[in-house]
């Protein structure tokens, strides 16, 4: 188990920035989430701390070794970095067996012919892949070059392991599973990780702390519970959590009573909120609140604002409501249950101690 | 033959055929009309002066004169008393032993180093590189003839120059270089067309398996010899067939460099058979000639022809 530490890393390709200003402490032993939309620079960070290439300004250390840095001069090759990666086309070399390919490493460190036969074995049995040693990669599925691909980067016991998407060319059941799986060999390996993915539900789901970035800049840091309850801009609101928050431009009329004017009419902010926003003095506000905390009722109620269905998606356990209100289009989860007692026309109401209020211009969060 | 050079040049280009496009969409009864026209006039002037030239060389026709009355095998005992058949056989073996060897390695040390050197410059190198390979046998070879002259030619001046007098080389006088001379120009002019084959065949390795190679520790050398090298076989053998149907056939190259001399001693299967029907109008011999040329031909093209469909199915 190591740590890594990332100052200030920049990375330039030709005139565009992937990355920019990157500060990330990596904690020893901890499961670390690097979540963003494609194109984010996530796996450029991620490449810079393999070594496969070369940032254009700041450091990196992995434990106690500086392993690159553009204004020293430093620069360790990917060889010498005692890591292991895991790629999501898995990256297995076509032409060797199974055993070569997991061996790959100890080979080419020139392992005694006994040992390398021992550490394969001693992997293949954790992985489940046993069975598979003399196939060739061509021959197996999705799932087994996952396990390949991941016995190789694993048989050096490296501190480091970094993974790059690893599931997304699996097929939705098996990813659910190896999810599972991957934790289980993380801890089994006491090892830490750096993953790499777009899918916010394996970020919420695996890691330990989550990283999100957006065109290059980390956005959020933080434990999978704090980034969706505590999204630090609209960004990250909007990005994790699946339906999306709901969100809508207001403008702040009156500042002492919290009255909001959305587009969908007038909406009065909970005493709570409005005390904060009126210290802060911003009167363009965009306001956010997440599906599961849109209640709908039948009857109306004080504060409760008119909507229509439009559609519904049935989902099983749950459903997911869209509705209209006034121009405006929101989200809602409800039970199959809540559904069937309801007609066309319903009242819905906010949870008023999880609303969210952000500063329009700057997309920070206030409340 | 050239044809069949040219497919297995571009054969790594799979066509396809656009889905759902409905031939007959284009009137089926022109489209009949024109393939079978070129169907007919490729099978009469391919295959069917083919045939005729393999039923000539079993004929009992002498020089000039046709004749079709079978005559057995005598123009093929003819090869094999003929002592410059030898010669030539032996030359071709050694183009086959020298030439590719030198052409597909030389073509691997400069795709890794074009690999290497990376996108800086490529296509400058590329068009470098491939300039020998686009150029005609005939100038290439002129030019070759030029700077092998043992009294004026480039590379025994710079000898001179280097080295001394002493060192001077009778490249294509001396009948036990002459040889030599022509194959160290053929892997010039060939090492180029290989190098680049390998180098696309280099680019279609994906970027992650040699990120994946090198955080397992690989070192630059082990990168190329275990991960890189290893993966062009497809490709080394497209090449392969390429430089062996060649080296059979070679005659261009070598007629205008040395026209078989000094003596016989750069004499080739394919010059011979030139030399022997239209200098010597020795029709049969010739026909014989060409047909043992081609059974050589055909016996390393169709193994590779039905091995690489093989493979496509898959």
């Amino acid at each position: 188990m190591v740590n890594v530490c990332i100052k200030d890393l920049c990375k330039k390709f030709g005139k565009t920035e992937a990355v920019k200003d990157f500060n990330l402490e990596i904690k020893s032993g901890e499961f670390f989430v690097l979540l963003g939309p494609s194109g984010s620079g996530k796996s450029t960070v991620l490449n810079c701390i393999a070594g496969v290439i070369k940032p254009t300004k700041g450091e990196i250390w992995i434990g106690d070794k500086l392993v690159v840095s553009a204004e020293k001069g430093v620069f360790i090759p990917p060889q010498e970095r005692n890591l292991g990666m895991v790629f999501q086309d898995f990256a297995l070399y076509p032409h060797m067996s199974v055993f070569d390919n997991i061996t790959f490493p100890l080979k080419v460190r020139k392992f005694p012919e006994n040992e390398v036969r021992m550490r394969a074995e001693q992997i293949a049995e954790i992985l489940g892949i046993k069975h598979l040693l003399n196939r060739k990669p061509g021959q197996l599925s999705g799932g087994e070059k996952q396990r390949v691909g991941l016995a190789r980067a694993l048989i050096r016991n490296p501190p480091l392991l970094l993974m790059d998407e690893p599931l997304s060319n699996l097929d939705a059941k098996l990813r659910v599973m190896m999810r599972v799986e991957l934790k289980r060999i993380q801890r089994e390996f006491k090892t830490t990780v750096v993953y790499v993915t777009h899918d916010q539900v394996e970020a919420l789901s695996m890691g330990d702390r989550i990283g999100i970035m957006s065109a290059g800049t980390l956005q959020q840091v933080g434990e999978p519970i704090e980034i969706y309850e505590k999204p630090i801009n609209t960004f990250v609101a909007g990005f994790i959590g699946s339906p999306p928050m709901n969100m809508f431009n207001c403008t702040l009329t009156d500042l002492e009573r919290g009255v909001l004017k959305c587009d969908f009419g007038e909406y009065i902010l909970p005493k709570s909120v409005a005390e904060v926003i009126f210290m802060k003095a911003v009167k363009e506000l965009i306001l956010g609140v997440r599906p599961e905390h849109v209640k709908i009722v039948s009857k109306h109620m004080p504060g409760a604002l008119e909507a229509k269905f439009i559609y519904v998606e049935k989902l099983g356990r749950e459903l997911i409501a869209h509705l209209k209100i006034g121009e405006s289009k929101i989200t809602s989860i409800i039970s199959p249950e809540v559904h069937s007692s309801l007609k066309e026309t319903v009242w819905i109401l906010f949870d008023e101690n999880k609303i969210h209020v952000f500063d329009k211009s700057s997309g920070q969060t206030i409340v | 033959m050239e044809a069949l050079l040219n497919e297995i040049i571009f054969l790594p280009i799979i066509h396809k055929v656009p889905p759902g496009r409905n031939m007959s969409s284009y009137g089926s009864i022109p489209l009949t009309i024109i393939l079978m026209v070129s169907l007919v006039t490729a099978f009469f002037f391919i295959y069917g002066l083919i045939g005729w030239n393999v039923l000539l060389s079993f004929t009992k026709s002498m020089g000039l004169i046709t004749s079709y009355e079978l005559a057995g095998s005598i123009q093929y005992m003819k090869a094999g008393s003929d002592p410059v058949f030898q010669i030539s056989l032996k030359n071709n073996l050694m183009l086959i032993m020298l030439f590719i060897p030198g052409s597909i390695g030389l073509g691997l040390l400069l795709a890794v180093l074009l690999d290497i050197a990376g996108s800086k410059g490529e296509t400058l190198y590329r068009t470098i590189y491939l300039l020998p390979f686009s150029l005609s046998f005939v100038i290439t070879a002129s030019m070759w003839a030029w700077m092998y002259n043992y009294s004026y030619g480039v590379v025994n001046t710079l000898l001179t120059a280097l080295l001394g007098r002493a060192f001077q080389i009778n490249w294509l006088g001396d009948p036990n270089i002459a040889l030599y001379s022509v194959i160290l120009a053929l892997i010039w002019q060939f090492s180029g067309y290989t190098a680049l084959v390998f180098l696309a065949g280099i680019k279609s390795i994906p970027e992650s398996q040699i990120n994946a190679a090198r955080i397992d520790g690989a070192s630059a050398f082990q990168l190329y010899t275990k991960i890189v090298i290893p993966q062009l076989k497809p490709w080394i053998l497209s090449a392969f067939v390429v430089l062996m149907v060649f080296a059979l056939k070679a005659f261009d190259f070598i007629y205008v460099l040395t026209n078989g001399g000094p003596g016989v001693s750069t004499y080739v299967l394919a010059l011979l058979m030139f030399r022997r029907a239209f200098f010597e109008t020795d029709f049969p011999y010739g026909a014989a000639l060409a047909t043992i040329l081609f059974t050589m031909v055909i016996s390393v093209v169709v193994p590779y022809l039905l091995l690489s469909s093989r493979g496509r199915e898959k």
